[in-house]
């Protein structure tokens, strides 16, 4: 039996039966970490960040090391001019010349030195195919560094006169047969003085002269390039309530495609600018969805949920996921689900897939550098896109009949993102080359104007292309 | 991103988290005040509050439809605020001689500033009393089923009442005066 004084009773009963009041806010990550099959807000998505990381430092290794490397401009191998006197071509030539020492001749004036024609026993057709080499020994004066210099005798010019021709910027060999017809001795003859330096030098500057035409000269080339891409994304979520996890375990990448065309321009042989206007598809699925069909009164009803997960909706459907909610407006569809068996006596099930995708038109401003600059060229590009959404699918389908189209709701219409992407070209004509281009783009700000969880979409893929230089 | 209740009872069935979430945010507050009017600190409520929900999210396989949810999941938090006091509480056994009074008191001004006060009044009484007089008069036990969570006698659990009302009378008095509401 109850009292009925109870006023004081009552008085706390009507002010505190329905007290309120908020708990702390890191109330909920502490009972959630203390529950069962509670997982840590791990950044699973850390993978992905180290190979970018990983890439980049590539990268920029690769690009340091070409940069800072000096262009080594190799000596050049001196070729002696042999000279023949016309009258001596004749008979057929000595196989062998060797030649073992250099007499030392320090003096650059000297006109001592005997000048030695090449035996007349040699012809200038046999001359021609035949590679004998002389061995110089280290030991002249105007060898200014340690090396043996290489002479290789393959080029001929007839002189009339049997003196000897000097060939104002290089060495003349002179072969001494005096001391010994069958050996005849080379020494290089001092005058005119070309060290092995000065020739470096010489060398060098005519190829200083050679790039310096070429970098006056600004290259334009145009370029067209598609290709696949594999595109996913990073979701980065404010509220620690809600892993991360949670998305990634229902949704995955697709596949999708991306092409354009560029302007290249080149101020210099190996870096170039280049901007144009590209096309991009991107997207990611939901799996694990299913098709509730609940039968009431008023006719069929269908629902979307997730497997393992008590949120549902109703048509018109309204799927939620990481970039936030995606609406369908088709109310009236037949359904025709792959029913699969289920526990759940009240519900049927079937299982469907989602996806979504974005289409892009996008505009890069992209720096290029060619770090490998032969026939086939090398180069490793960076850039940064502004992108404009144009396109906005989302769909619901059962892989038979059934199929329900949406879109995503509350993404921005204007993003941004960065590449990285290693080139190949492969020169097909003087004008035309072939390229062949993976690359690797992020994107720099969210898809989504949420600004509790953030999706940073990224790509990979490679694209294949035709480059004509003007 | 909200369903209906029965959704997330389903979902907590299956452990996920969503839908403990959900579950938390939709009840978290009304709890707290729960395991505020039976606590003696706001850590201790933590604590109540804490460890209630954790078993509540265990116990939930199972609850059956039947009677209201909330109250289903008020009877655990109150469960867990009484057992982290049975051992604490030191039972008086009064013989239940004391009057029964016969005060009325105005409970149509309740604005916060009374809650608060009337909470902060409970948390003065010290906890034998405090838990009886919440299980009495604002959950609504019966003697019996006191003595019984509680381990004592319905004598016992009479007499605790009985000296809780007589406190909360007096300092429910001194804060009228101290008002000075017209009407008393």
């Amino acid at each position: 039996m109850r009292d009925n004084l109870g006023n004081i009773d009552g008085l706390f009963r009507d002010n505190l039966h329905d007290y309120s009041a908020p708990p702390p806010a890191d109330a909920w990550e502490k009972i959630a970490n203390s529950l069962p099959m509670a997982k840590k807000n791990k950044a699973s998505y850390a993978w992905i960040r180290i190979a970018a990381s990983i890439v980049l430092l590539i990268g920029s290794g690769v690009l340091s090391w070409n940069y800072f490397s000096p262009d080594k401009l190799t000596p050049v191998e001196i070729v002696q001019e042999q000279v023949i006197d016309r009258k001596d071509l004749a008979e057929p030539s000595v196989s062998n010349t060797q030649i073992s020492s250099i007499p030392e001749n320090t003096d650059k004036n000297s006109s001592t030195a005997p000048i030695i024609h090449i035996p007349k026993k040699i012809q200038p057709a046999s001359i021609q195919n035949q590679q004998t080499s002389i061995a110089v020994a280290a030991a002249g004066p105007s060898s200014a560094t340690e090396e043996p210099i290489i002479i290789e005798e393959n080029l001929i010019i007839t002189k009339p006169s049997e003196e000897e021709i000097n060939f104002a910027d290089l060495r003349t060999i002179q072969l001494d047969y005096n001391k010994d017809p069958d050996v005849p001795q080379a020494y290089i003859k001092p005058r005119p003085i070309v060290t092995t330096d000065e020739i470096i030098i010489q060398n060098n500057l005519l190829a200083l002269e050679v790039e310096n035409k070429q970098k006056e000269k600004t290259n334009w080339s145009i370029a067209g390039q598609a290709g696949p891409q594999y595109s996913y994304r990073d979701v980065y979520n404010s509220s620690a309530s809600y892993p991360v996890e949670n998305y990634d375990d229902y949704e995955s990448g697709v596949l999708a495609y991306a092409g354009g065309i560029h302007v290249e321009m080149a101020r210099s042989s190996r870096f170039s600018i280049q901007s144009g206007v590209y096309y991009s598809k991107i997207g990611q699925t939901k799996s694990s969805l299913q098709i509730n069909n609940q039968f009431s009164d008023i006719g069929d009803t269908y629902s979307y949920r997730e497997t393992n997960s008590s949120r549902s909706s109703n048509a018109p459907t309204n799927i939620v996921n990481s970039t936030g909610a995606i609406t369908f407006d088709d109310t009236n569809k037949d359904l025709s689900v792959a029913w699969i068996e289920s526990n759940d006596i009240e519900w049927e099930q079937g299982i469907v897939s989602g996806e979504q995708y974005f289409e892009f038109v996008e505009i890069p401003f992209i720096v290029k550098y060619k770090f490998i600059d032969k026939k086939v060229d090398v180069n490793v590009s960076t850039g940064i896109w502004a992108n404009i959404m144009v396109g906005n699918k989302a769909i619901v389908t059962d892989n038979k009949t059934f199929s329900t189209k949406g879109e995503t709701n509350n993404i921005n219409t204007l993003n941004y993102s960065g590449s990285l992407s290693l080139g190949v070209g492969y020169p097909i004509s003087s004008k035309l080359s072939l390229s062949l281009e993976p690359f690797f783009k992020y994107y720099l700000t969210p898809i989504n104007t949420n600004p509790e969880t953030s999706v940073y979409p990224y790509s990979m893929g490679v694209l294949s292309g035709v480059q004509y230089t003007f | 991103m909200i369903g209906k209740i029965e959704d997330i009872i389903e979902g907590c069935r299956q452990n996920n988290q969503d839908a403990q979430r959900l579950l938390y945010e939709l009840f978290s507050e009304r709890m707290f005040g729960v395991c505020l009017r039976y606590a003696g600190s706001r850590e201790d409520a933590q604590d109540i509050l804490h460890e209630g929900f954790i078993k509540i999210f265990g116990k939930i396989g199972q609850y059956e439809a039947r009677g209201s949810f909330e109250g289903w999941i008020r009877r655990i938090m109150v469960n867990t605020a009484m057992e982290k006091y049975r051992n604490q509480s030191k039972i008086v056994n009064i013989q239940d001689d004391s009057g029964e009074l016969d005060r009325k008191f105005s409970t149509e001004m309740s604005d916060l500033n009374t809650v608060k006060e009337l909470l902060s009044m409970i948390k003065e009484l010290s906890p034998q009393y405090r838990i009886v007089f919440n299980l009495y008069a604002i959950e609504g036990y019966s003697h019996k089923e006191i003595g019984k969570m509680l381990e004592i006698s319905e004598g016992t659990s009479k007499s605790n009442l009985s000296r809780a009302r007589s406190i909360l009378q007096d300092k429910v008095k001194e804060y009228y005066k101290q008002e000075a509401r017209v009407g008393l």
